[in-house]
């Protein structure tokens, strides 16, 4: 199986959104390819014609009743909330020009 | 006020007769439990968080019940619920209406749940009294609870080593005495380790036996809710209370839970003489490889006391078993990286605005800052195997063989009633033992994490001492059957109700009001170096 360069192990956690350090990323790098190691038993297993498995118990279909259940109110759904303005959570910007 | 310390020394069937019988009062008896948390739990660090005032409402309030039952008549308080005025510890990821679940971690620091768990509630309609969260591996990743952010918890057996984990503080608390029954979830062995580890019971259910609606998600195919208590027949009433359908969890099945407490006899040649007829099988793979001696020395006892008080002992493959591992941590992480995606810094937990920064560069900061090491492994592996290229070659990859793991289990059941087998491999282990190197940890949870894969249940129950610490047996069972498992455990206990170690109180309590005992600051220092 493939192994991991520190470049590849920089793109992770990017696309983790894990803002690591030089340190922890050296670190990273080493123990993730000794897992990765690990990993590579189960290519041992002829799995082309063995279905996945997701789940274990057979549910399907859960559904109820369409009505109306009591939910938090407004102020305990915001009560944890960072940032807020009125009934609303203050999100950052996402479109906003950086430069203004 | 009294604080009787011998009232912890009971099991929770015997706390709830003798508040029945006005021995003692539900205040008297959380006083108790009060008493040894505050005198004791500074080197054992079980609890990260203890409502003394709001358990002794609680308490107050389960007396105030118990005296108008007592004046309605015998009835009425035949009709009291089972855990009324019985402390039940909760894992810090059990989420309680009003205060703080952190799963072990610095991004929920500080959070105040708007909500109760599906749990919590029906604790609350039981009767229970809620004393507090308990310590954990952070987001419930580890087998040793040094994972934690709050610092690890020691092992009452031997204060120099693990509880176990992830419900390290759970089992810890029940070891302890500071509480009778507590609550952990298990997703490769977090219940079932480190109950072995700490010489208590601990029962894995079948995945969809308990609602998970108010519990932090560690991984969603595999996590599961289930007790702790000091014997089978306290674990077997915990579950009771807690088990069943609930809407706001899709996967909670609508299986009809047994009446475990009434199902499990008193007598103790009634228990033994239930073995006699079943069909046990031994799953040769789980004498794994780095599996101490003398486990397997206890292990093979208990199998042979069971044999000889009539079960029937059948050697079974598992052939699939050394595959667990791998799989395991494939899926697992990968699930995890999913669901700990939530924790953006935006709604709720730890938030993080750098002046002049986009809103990624926040993300970065606030998630690398705020997840622990083996959090943030844990999310590159799953982002790695589910990342384009690699969704194949591993997700898939694994998901197949999960498929095999759980065919292995299905054979099995055709000839067996139970599997018999140990829960780990080894004994607590020394703080920092396996820090430095991530897959001896995940070893620890090699005979528990297939379990998960499959969805079975699984009890550990204590069977004997290696080097002075317990060792569990694990029996795990067809879907549902949680029933046949709770029985077979207290069968075993019938059959080695005579053996010295069942009277042994765990050593390591004598020496915690000794203050040249380490506190749990210093040992939270040394994990540290030593990761």
């Amino acid at each position: 199986m493939a192994t991991l360069s520190r470049k590849d192990v920089e793109h992770v956690a990017y696309l983790a959104r894990l803002g690591l350090t030089e340190e922890e990323l050296a670190r990273l790098e080493g123990q993730l390819n000794h897992i990765l190691d690990q990993y590579a038993i189960l290519a041992e297993l002829d799995t082309e014609h063995i279905p996945p498995t997701a789940q274990t118990i057979e549910v399907e279909n859960i559904l109820r009743e369409d009505v109306v259940l009591p939910g938090l109110s407004a102020e305990e759904a915001l009560a944890n909330a960072p940032d807020r303005a009125g009934d609303h959570i203050v999100v950052p910007p996402i479109l906003a020009d950086q430069g203004s | 006020m009294t604080a009787d310390r011998r009232l912890t020394r009971l099991h929770a069937r015997q706390m709830a007769a003798g508040l029945r019988a006005t021995e003692f009062s539900a205040r008297e008896l959380l006083d108790a439990h009060l008493e040894l948390i505050t005198s004791q739990d500074g080197p054992l660090h079980a609890w990260v968080f203890v409502d003394e005032g709001g358990a002794r409402a609680q308490a107050d309030e389960a007396d105030d019940r118990m005296a108008s039952s007592r004046r309605a008549g015998a009835e009425a308080l035949g009709q009291l619920p089972a855990l009324l005025g019985i402390p039940v510890a909760l894992k810090d990821l059990v989420l309680t209406a009003g205060q703080p679940s952190t799963a072990g971690s610095r991004i929920l620091d500080g959070y105040l749940s708007p909500y109760d768990a599906h749990i919590s509630q029906r604790l609350r309609a039981a009767g229970a009294v809620l004393p507090g969260k308990t310590n954990m591996d952070e987001f419930a990743m580890g087998s040793s609870t040094e994972h934690s952010a709050w610092g690890p918890t020691a092992n009452p057996w031997d204060l120099e080593r693990v509880p176990g984990g992830s419900s390290g503080g759970s089992a810890t608390a029940v070891a302890a005495f500071h509480a009778p029954l507590a609550i952990g979830t298990d997703t490769g062995g977090s219940i079932r380790q480190p109950a072995a580890l700490t010489g208590t019971v601990g029962l894995k259910p079948t995945y969809g036996r308990v609602s998970r609606y108010g519990i932090v998600a560690f991984a969603s195919s595999l996590d599961q809710i289930g007790p702790f208590g000091r014997d089978v027949r306290d674990a077997a009433m915990l579950l009771g209370v807690v088990a069943g359908r609930d809407e706001r969890d899709s996967t909670s099945a609508a299986i009809p839970v047994p009446d475990y407490s009434a199902s499990l006899t008193d007598s103790d040649d009634q228990a033994a003489a239930s073995l006699r007829g079943i069909r046990l099988g031994l799953p040769r793979q789980y004498f794994v490889a780095g599996m101490e001696a003398g486990v397997e020395s206890r292990i093979r006892e208990a199998v042979a006391a069971l044999a000889a008080a009539g079960a029937e002992i059948v050697d079974v493959d598992l052939p699939h078993t050394d595959y667990g591992l791998a799989t395991y941590y494939i899926i697992a992480p990968a699930e995890a990286s999913a669901n700990l995606a939530r924790y953006d810094g935006v709604r709720y937990g730890r938030s993080v605005r750098l002046p002049g920064a986009d809103y990624i560069a926040d993300y970065l900061e606030m998630r690398g800052s705020g997840f622990g090491a083996e959090v943030k492994r844990r999310i590159m592996l799953g982002t790695y195997a589910l990342s384009a290229g690699y969704y194949d070659a591993y997700y898939l990859k694994a998901q197949k063989v999960r498929t095999l793991i759980k065919a292995d289990f299905d054979q099995a059941f055709e000839k067996i009633d139970a599997l018999v087998a140990p829960t780990s491999p080894t004994v607590a282990f020394r703080f920092g033992a396996r820090l430095a190197d991530p897959v001896a940890m995940y070893l620890s949870d090699a005979c528990t994490l297939p379990v998960n894969m499959a969805g079975l249940p699984g009890l550990s129950v204590p069977c004997g001492l290696s080097d002075g610490l317990p060792v569990g047996l694990q029996f795990i069972g067809r879907p549902w059957d949680e029933l046949r498992l709770f029985q077979l455990g207290r069968a075993y206990e019938a059959i080695t109700a005579d053996a010295d170690w069942r009277t042994l109180e765990p050593p390591g309590l004598a020496k915690l009001d000794d203050p040249a005992t380490p506190s749990a600051a210093d040992r939270a220092a040394a994990v540290r170096a030593a990761a």
